[in-house]
């Protein structure tokens, strides 16, 4: 289980880090699936079944999954079967895991999209909901008419104990901590 | 002391003035127990004063000690009668101060006689002067709140009493024998009504209470009345908030009041119960048109972060709110002085069952001239607490049903999935079979069936159902209905997936996923009919040549695509073969170090025990993997169905 | 998902049912092009049975939003509760949807 508190600093960036720990495998549970766009959200409650039945929002965090796994299986895999998308997770009552890694070229638009996403925080931080128009959404040339490019920012904020690329932008390693309950009187 | 002198002290005015003291200094004795103010002391250092006076005098009949003790006895009448009106204090102190010089003076001069003899009785002038003095005060200060003490209740009395006896000792002078026996002890008569007007203070006191007491009762029934009959018949959580609402409204005299419940998920607050007139004590967004119906509107759907603003903060506190004058304090929001946005008193207090705050109740009132007093507050506090004990149960019941209700379901769960799971697989002559499922965390995912469609032929089945809880466990009932019913017909096992797929998928709004492997089998030839659906491929253990088959068909789990068409394959078992049907939980299981039990763990067990009936496989098949996995946590169900042909 | 249409008044309010998600929540988008077609003004997207919702979902709400404010008509989006309101705020796009808490204050909003 990683630990690691220096990307707590830094959750506005993708941030492209082989050496995190994060990609640290051991302890970890494993399953792989072919890339197939229809089973996304199937092979997402596969995963998500192991999660304990305390933590809360465990809609929001199979919601969260599915959005990685469907950029492997469509992004990274192309939607072709016989690619396979891997995954290495654990959860706990205190954090989630995660490890995706597709066999695609990697994501390439990765310092594009957080320029992209740069300008976003700062047209919101002036509240210039006009301006804030162009930026809702993240297009590439490969993108198309459903793509909403928002997964990658709710991504960032939802992954508080960081959100990593390896050097090939083709696995993706994430940690989310889950606020522990407060008293009720404090 | 001699006996003589004794009998002389009995014989004269000192008994009686005794007594007087006495009777008095009892009750104020009594009543000092409840005395918290200490305002009974000087009564009683007054009666002190004059005991010590009548007995020196019955051993030293002085002269002029009559007269300077009166005057010090006044004194004591002045300062207790003009000190507790404070803009009268003004004249206390000169007061004072003349009457003791006075007295001084006079003892001094009939000590030492510098002055020549002064008349008693003119020196007495100062006693009536002083009874006067404190009539006048005590009328002109009487519609001061000081007038609800021991002071006030008497004066008149006093006064006159007083001013009575200065009267008939400037007149009379001391030796007078109706002034020695009758005036002096009936000049205590003050102290003695000082003392009965305490007793009837106490007295006011105690009735007060009870009549607080009488009136919280009557707001608790009140309340339990209005709440109990939200309870009694059909009751949303909506309907029970208001009646409980307006109970503390009325029992507190507001003329608006809201509820907010606790929202665990967001961490915040949200007005659910909204009665009367109340107006928001927080800014209004700009946009917000100022009209009585946008502003009610408004704060009826209200949300709050926890922490946020006066609500948010008795929210995750748990600490009540008392603004009687809301106009200085920075916490409330006037946003104009329309009768829909005015507030001017405000109260608040937590909602909790056990520790846990589930929300808060609020009152506000609107005309200045009628703030919120403690007794309002202490109601306040009486009915929040009060009504969600009665109500407590109600709102555990929604707590448990929101937090332990995973683990309820997950019970519920549990028991269907156990009412399902064949206790016991039937063995054919021909063909042997063997089971076990081992749900992991108590809710399991697997499931396994055994059916005799006909004497000699048999289907069993295998399968995963993706997600937990009571859900997941209704899907498995409704797969096993549809297989029961569908294996009874003459149709193929891939038609009987279809129609399994097609019974389940978009039936619901959520998403229901399973995968499947299904084993048709005819008993006495061995002739094996396989379908799947994305389940885990089955292996075959052919006896002759000793090699082991994977039967896999590349497929749909049930539940993703309404027309997904199924795919058969056929075989033909022969004596000592075997097919063995398992879970990804027993392929992925892992153990202390990491590494997954796989196909080739399985194949492994089975292949050294190939020569056991199908039931004793399936018992070696458990005992290894339990020793592989030592006491790792499992964390997927295991389920395995062995088949053999007898050989 | 399931979509309802009903109105109050001018007001057109699409009760969405289940869950938005990349396999469904293009039937949203399409259902309310359809309505602009049919004229309609005045969209009041009430949420309250929604409890999923990811990037499709939120995709097909901005392509609504954004469709209907350059054609200068109302939109508003209400009863977001739970995963859903997290998600849209995760997003930070609470600001950019026009929102409100209840169907009450949206069809009062509708008249200003």
């Amino acid at each position: 289980m990683a630990n690691d508190t220096t990307y707590l600093s830094e959750i506005h960036e993708i941030r492209v880090d082989e050496n995190s720990p994060l990609f640290d495998k051991t302890g970890l549970l494993y399953k792989e699936f072919p890339s197939d766009y229809r089973q996304i959200r199937y092979f997402t409650l596969l995963i998500v079944q192991s999660a304990p039945l305390e933590i809360k929002e465990i809609n929001l965090l199979e919601q969260q999954i599915s959005e990685v796994i469907k950029n492997a299986v469509k992004h990274g895999n192309r939607c072709k079967p016989e690619k396979k998308v891997r995954v290495w997770y654990s959860f706990d009552s205190s954090h989630a895991q995660l490890i995706v890694q597709d066999e695609g070229e990697g994501f390439k638009d990765l310092e594009k999209w957080n320029e992209f996403n740069r300008k976003r925080l700062e047209i919101l931080s002036k509240q210039d909901y006009e301006g804030l128009a162009d930026y809702v959404s993240f297009r590439t040339q490969k993108s198309d008419d459903n793509d909403g490019g928002n997964a990658l920012f709710a991504a960032l904020e939802y992954w508080n104990g960081g959100f990593v690329y390896n050097n090939k932008r083709n696995a993706v390693a994430m940690l989310k901590k889950f606020p522990q309950k407060k008293h009720a009187i404090g | 002391m001699t006996v003589s002198s004794f009998t002389l002290m009995l014989e004269s005015a000192w008994p009686a003035r005794l007594l007087s003291l006495a009777i008095a200094a009892a009750l104020f004795a009594y009543l000092r127990r409840k005395d918290t103010e200490g305002q009974f002391s000087l009564y009683l250092a007054a009666l002190a004063f004059l005991f010590v006076r009548d007995t020196v005098l019955a051993l030293f009949p002085l002269d002029g000690l009559m007269v300077v003790s009166d005057i010090l006895h006044y004194c004591f009448a002045l300062f207790i009668f003009i000190y507790p009106y404070k803009a009268a204090r003004l004249v206390l102190l000169p007061a004072l101060v003349l009457n003791l010089a006075l007295a001084a003076l006079f003892a001094a001069d009939s000590a030492l006689g510098f002055l020549g003899p002064l008349p008693e009785r003119v020196v007495a002038l100062a006693l009536p002067v002083n009874a006067i003095l404190i009539g006048l005060v005590a009328f002109l200060r009487r519609k001061e709140g000081a007038g609800r003490q021991i002071p006030g209740m008497i004066w008149p009395f006093a006064a006159a009493l007083l001013l009575g006896y200065g009267a008939s000792v400037v007149a009379f002078g001391y030796a007078a024998p109706a002034v020695e026996r009758l005036a002096v002890p009936l000049s205590y008569a003050w102290l003695l009504m000082a003392a009965l007007a305490a007793l009837e203070q106490h007295d006011r006191q105690l009735l007060s209470a009870v009549a607080y007491y009488e009136g919280s009762i009557d707001s608790l029934y009140n309340l339990l009345l209005g709440t109990g009959s939200a309870l009694k018949g059909e009751f949303t959580t909506e309907e029970l908030l208001k009646s409980m609402n307006e109970a503390i409204a009325a029992e507190t005299g507001a003329d608006g009041g809201v509820i907010f419940l606790v929202d665990e998920f967001d961490d915040l607050i949200v007005c659910k119960s909204y009665v009367g007139s109340y107006p928001p004590p927080v800014s209004l967004p700009e946009s917000l048109p100022r009209k009585q119906n946008r502003v009610e509107t408004f704060m009826k759907h209200i949300q709050f972060r926890l922490g946020e603003g006066v609500f948010g903060d008795v929210a995750k506190t748990g600490r009540n709110v008392f603004i009687p004058d809301v106009a200085k304090d920075p916490r409330i929001v006037i946003n104009g002085e329309e009768d829909f946005l005015r507030i001017s008193s405000f109260m608040a207090a937590p909602l909790m069952v056990g520790d846990k705050i589930i929300g808060l109740v609020s009152v506000v009132r609107k005309d200045a001239a009628r703030p919120f007093e403690e007794a309002d507050f202490d109601r306040l506090k009486l009915l929040a607490n009060f009504g969600t004990l009665s109500v407590s149960s109600f709102f555990s019941y929604l707590e448990a049903r929101e937090r332990s209700g995973l683990e309820q379901s997950a019970d519920i769960a549990a028991d269907i999935q156990r009412s399902i799971i064949p206790k016991k697989v039937p063995q054919f002559p021909g063909l042997g079979l063997g089971a076990f499922s081992l749900p992991a965390r108590g809710v399991s995912g697997d499931y396994f069936d055994v059916i005799r469609t006909r004497p000699d032929r048999v289907v069993c089945i295998v399968g995963d159902v993706a997600g937990k809880g009571v859900s997941a466990a209704l899907i498995m009932v409704m797969i096993r209905a549809i297989l029961h019913l569908v294996t009874n017909t003459n149709k193929d096992i891939a038609t009987v997936l279809n129609w399994v797929n097609k019974g389940i998928t978009g039936k619901i709004d959520l998403d229901h996923y399973a995968t499947l492997a299904v084993i048709a089998a005819d008993t006495r030839t061995g002739e094996v009919e396989y379908a799947n659906a994305a389940h885990q491929p089955v292996l075959v253990f052919r006896r002759s040549s000793g090699a082991v088959e994977t039967l896999d068909l590349k497929s749909l789990p049930i539940g993703v695509e309404r027309a997904t068409e199924y795919g058969r394959k056929a075989l033909r078992l022969a004596a000592g073969d075997l097919v063995v049907m398992y879970t990804d939980g027993i392929v992925e299981a892992m153990n202390e170090q990491g590494k997954q039990y796989g196909r080739k763990g399985l194949a492994q067990v089975v292949e050294r025990h190939r020569d056991l009936p199908a039931k004793e496989i399936a018992a070696k098949i458990k005992g290894d993997l339990a020793a592989f996995v030592g006491s790792v946590r499992q964390h997927d169900d295991q389920t395995v169905v062995v088949l053999k042909m007898s050989q | 998902m399931e979509l309802k249409i009903r109105k109050s008044g001018d007001n057109y309010i699409i009760d969405v049912n289940g869950e938005m998600d990349l396999y469904n929540s293009y039937k949203l988008k399409e259902l309310v092009m359809k309505m602009l077609e049919k004229k309609v003004e005045r969209f009041i997207i009430n949420l309250e049975n929604v409890d999923y919702i990811d990037s499709s979902g939120i995709g097909a709400l901005i392509y609504i939003c954004s469709t209907i404010k350059k054609m200068s008509f109302k939109l508003i989006i209400t009863n977001i509760h739970g995963s859903v309101k997290k998600v849209i705020e995760l997003t930070k796009l609470m600001g950019y949807f026009p929102i409100t808490n209840s169907i009450e204050e949206a069809i009062q909003q509708m008249e200003d």
